[in-house]
């Protein structure tokens, strides 16, 4: 059973964020009324299953939101942005309700959420009575209940024995045509050839389309004395009048020919007054509600995609790397052997593993798309506190990232945009007296480059005050007064710690928690961030990361008899150069450019045995440079990589091993660090 | 790969660093290797011999001589390398101890095993949990935890 719970607590999440993105959606088209059906289909499914699995208080919350949701649905009311964020924030407070026993302050906070819920649906129906002058229809039990019509469709075909005791079929459709305006079809399409008539049978059935305020209960009474000698179809057609929309009906009536329809479940909330000039739009109302069965949450779900506990697919790319590694001693003895058959079967082998390979590395990313939803709440959300018109553009969304990389990306991702709006992007008058369009634009663009994806935050905001940054590094020594910087080298200050520009701590960025940790989180993942700006035009942070965490590309390096990996992202160049030119603790000269360096020989072996002709490594990381001097080069290497273990979390240099064809180790070089202790 | 430690069992296995004998508590141990090719790691101090491949697993090899005070020693046909798992902030950690001999698995009940006498052997008595015999040798019960518990501060500290 818990497993179940589990997985509906999954589902719920699910739900969730198909909320939020389709909320984020209505509120630029609040007139869009497919989005409003799935966004009352998803709270519909979500009170559903919370029923079902014993969630009571979400299910009678949802059920709320519900009713909320259906005044839009029957277009009683066009969304309005306060909905929209009332919505956003209920569904937060949704999370806090996924409690299997709730106590009582549950109770009353889902309480709270219901009597907020129904506050709005009050405004609304008012807002719905302002409009409508003659609305003269006293409501009934309290504000949300007023009149309303449905349209049904009936269809009533009397056996014919009915008049053999006394019913008057007519008598019937006469009530029905008490309740309210009716379009009456009489058929006649069982009569016989008047030979085979017998006078004292019915052949006459009826199919009526009738408006009323009645609920199918009171419908379905004015049969009950006919039920057993009738067959009677109620069916709902439209939650307004649509009798005098003859498409509508034409296509109900095509519907109906064609497919069984489904149920439609109605919800107990009163429905709309009458819009009989909407004609369009009725059209609309018709076939999305006609359509549910085909196109229900359920369906799109479970076609495409499978959940599989990462855990799983952490396990599955740990056996594969292992099967490389046994691949590629497989290779090795089949080189030394050299038996032909055998050398069949270990190119072919190598050939799967490496698919194997390409395919697990493939199933272990996912798409920035489903983060995406996450920067468009942040935008809507501060837009609203900071009374900032902000857009959002996003471009690349379906790039796709190891999912630990993305874990740790949303973060920095979202302190980033969270600067752009609070710190980057002017108020509407400002930016009119710049002549700039009244909203900003927030763009995020991610794309993939070889083994690394690059990920753009601009926004079209007041661009960085250099002198300003200077002016408070200065203040703050981090530069001292003679420092000559270049304008790249200013901005790259806001990267530093202990730095905020913000004169004043708003309570949405400045918290301390400031740009360094960004550039911090992004180096753990051997990433780089860049940083360009024009003043009153933009200010663009680029990051550039690995595709993978897992899997590196590196060189593999010969220093003694052990093997190291450096980074590639990180490399410069390599030279040549003569061991007996270097001393310890000296710069060396490249091209013009004098940088320290480490000579990994005398550091790590010190046996003074370094060959004569050594290689210079040299790496680069925020414009340092720093060389790394190893005995031997030997190839480019996609590493694999293990972790240390915590047992060595003390160890500085290395931030790994990666297992060598061989079965032997190579240490991977963290290079942030090396530099830090050697320079 | 993912080995945990299993508790509460009487079994002890007894290996040989110089002249003592040593036990752990079984639930510890989950392989012996015979010796092999261990990396380097380079500026890491003495009793961290390196790290090796254990099935696709980078695990650290610790030297148990240097490591419990005892002179370093060539390595024999009988050295071996015992893989341990202790849990270490409360989740299991694996590592290796180079040893000179494997022994076998003796039972202890809880009355067989002494308290440590202070001082009375060449090493930190600290990581010993008790005392037991085997045809009248006694048998230092080590406690793996305590062992490598300062390991991953002592290895920042300790280069050089």
């Amino acid at each position: 059973m818990n497993s179940f719970v589990e997985k509906f607590k999954d589902e719920v999440k699910d739900y969730c964020e198909r909320l939020e993105s389709n909320l984020l959606l209505l509120e630029h088209e609040p007139e869009n009324h497919q989005v409003i059906e799935e966004v009352f289909r998803i709270m519909h499914s979500m009170k559903g299953s919370g029923g079902m699995f014993g969630f009571d208080l979400l299910s009678d919350v949802t059920h709320d939101l519900e009713s909320l949701y259906d005044i839009f649905r029957s277009k009683k009311r066009q969304i309005d942005s306060e909905a929209i964020s009332f919505t956003l924030k209920s569904i937060d407070g949704l999370h806090q309700l996924m409690v299997e026993s709730p106590t009582s302050d549950d109770a009353r906070f889902a309480e709270k959420m219901k009597s907020e819920t129904r506050m709005q649906i009050a405004r609304l129906n008012a807002e719905i009575h302002s409009d409508e002058q003659e609305d003269i229809h006293a409501t009934r039990n309290s504000v949300l209940s007023n009149l309303n019509q449905n349209t049904w469709y009936i269809s009533f075909v009397p056996y014919e024995n009915i008049l053999k005791n006394g019913t008057n079929p007519l008598y019937l459709i006469d009530e029905l045509n008490a309740f309210g305006e009716c379009n009456i079809q009489v058929s006649f399409d069982r009569l016989p050839a008047l030979v085979a008539m017998n006078p004292e049978n019915c052949y006459v059935s009826w199919s009526l389309f009738i408006a009323t305020a009645e609920n199918i209960e009171t419908l379905r009474d004015v049969f009950i004395f006919v039920s057993d000698q009738a067959e009677i179809l109620i069916e709902k057609v439209s939650s307004q009048n649509v009798l005098h929309d003859e498409t509508i009906l034409a296509n109900f009536l095509n519907t109906k020919l064609n497919e069984e329809i489904w149920e439609i479940i109605e919800s107990e909330m009163p429905e709309a007054d009458l819009l009989q000039d909407e004609k369009e739009e009725d059209t609309v109302t018709l076939k999305s509600s006609v359509e549910i069965p085909k196109n229900s949450a359920f369906a799109q779900t479970t076609v495409d995609s499978i959940r599989v506990d990462s855990k799983k697919i952490d396990q599955y790319m740990n056996l594969v790397s292992e099967l490389i590694t046994a691949q590629s001693r497989l290779e090795l003895i089949t080189s030394m052997l050299n038996h032909p058959d055998l050398e069949l079967i270990a190119e072919n082998f190598g050939k799967l593993s490496r698919q194997l390979r390409d395919n697990a590395f493939d199933m272990s990313l996912i798409p920035l798309q489903s983060v995406a939803v996450r920067f468009n709440r942040l935008v809507h959300d501060l837009s609203k506190s900071l009374e900032k018109e902000v857009v959002l553009i996003t471009e690349g969304m379906e790039t796709e990232l190891d999912k630990n990389i993305i874990e740790k990306l949303i973060e920095p991702l979202l302190h980033i945009i969270r600067n752009s709006i609070d710190h980057g992007i002017e108020n509407r008058n400002d930016r009119l007296i710049k002549q700039k369009e009244a909203f900003g634009t927030v763009k995020i663009k991610a794309s993939t480059t070889g083994s690394s994806v690059l990920i753009e935050v601009e926004d079209d905001g007041a661009g960085l005050d250099l002198t300003q940054i200077k002016k408070k590094a200065i203040q703050k020594g981090i530069i001292n007064d003679h420092s000559n910087l270049t304008d790249e080298e200013i901005a790259r200050l806001i990267l530093e710690p202990g730095f905020t520009t913000a004169e004043l701590v708003t309570d949405v960025s400045g918290r301390g928690v400031g740009m360094d940790v960004v550039k911090k989180r992004i180096q753990e993942m051997r990433g780089v961030i860049e940083l360009s700006t024009v003043k009153d035009r933009f200010t663009r942070i680029s990051i550039k990361l690995p595709l993978s965490l897992s899997i590196i590309d590196g060189l593999l390096t010969m220093v003694g008899d052990g093997y190291y990996v450096i980074p590639s992202s990180t490399i410069k160049k390599i030279h040549f150069i003569k061991s007996k030119s270097l001393k310890r603790d000296q710069l060396i000269e490249i091209e013009g450019a004098e940088f320290p360096c480490l000579n990994m020989h005398d550091e790590f072996i010190g046996d003074g045995n370094a060959p004569e002709e050594q290689l210079v490594v040299i790496i680069g990381l925020d414009n340092l440079l720093f060389g790394l001097v190893v005995d031997e080069v030997i190839h480019e290497y996609q590493a694999v990589i293990k972790p240390l273990g915590r047992l060595m979390k003390g160890l500085d240099l290395f931030s790994g091993a990666s297992i060598l064809g061989t079965g032997q180790l190579a240490l991977l070089i963290d290079t942030n660090k090396v530099i830090k202790k050697y320079m | 790969m993912a080995a945990e430690v299993i508790q509460g069992l009487y079994s002890y296995f007894t290996f040989r660093i110089g002249n003592e004998l040593l036990a752990v508590n079984i639930g510890h141990i989950t392989k012996i290797l015979e010796m092999t090719e261990i990396t380097k790691v380079p500026n890491s101090p003495r009793y961290f011999k390196g790290i090796i491949n254990l099935f696709g697993e980078v695990l650290p090899v610790f030297d148990g001589r240097l490591k419990l005070g005892f002179p370093e020693a060539e390595r024999t046909r009988n050295t071996c390398i015992l893989i341990f798992v202790f849990e270490l902030d409360g989740q299991p950690a694996s590592s290796g101890l180079v040893v000179d001999s494997v022994g076998k698995v003796v039972i202890f009940d809880a009355e067989q095993l002494r308290p440590v006498q202070q001082n009375g052997k060449g090493f930190n008595s600290e990581y010993i949990d008790g005392i037991a015999s085997i045809n009248n040798e006694s048998v230092i019960i080590l406690n793996l935890e305590k062992v490598f518990a300062e390991d991953e501060i002592s290895l920042k500290n300790a280069v050089d």
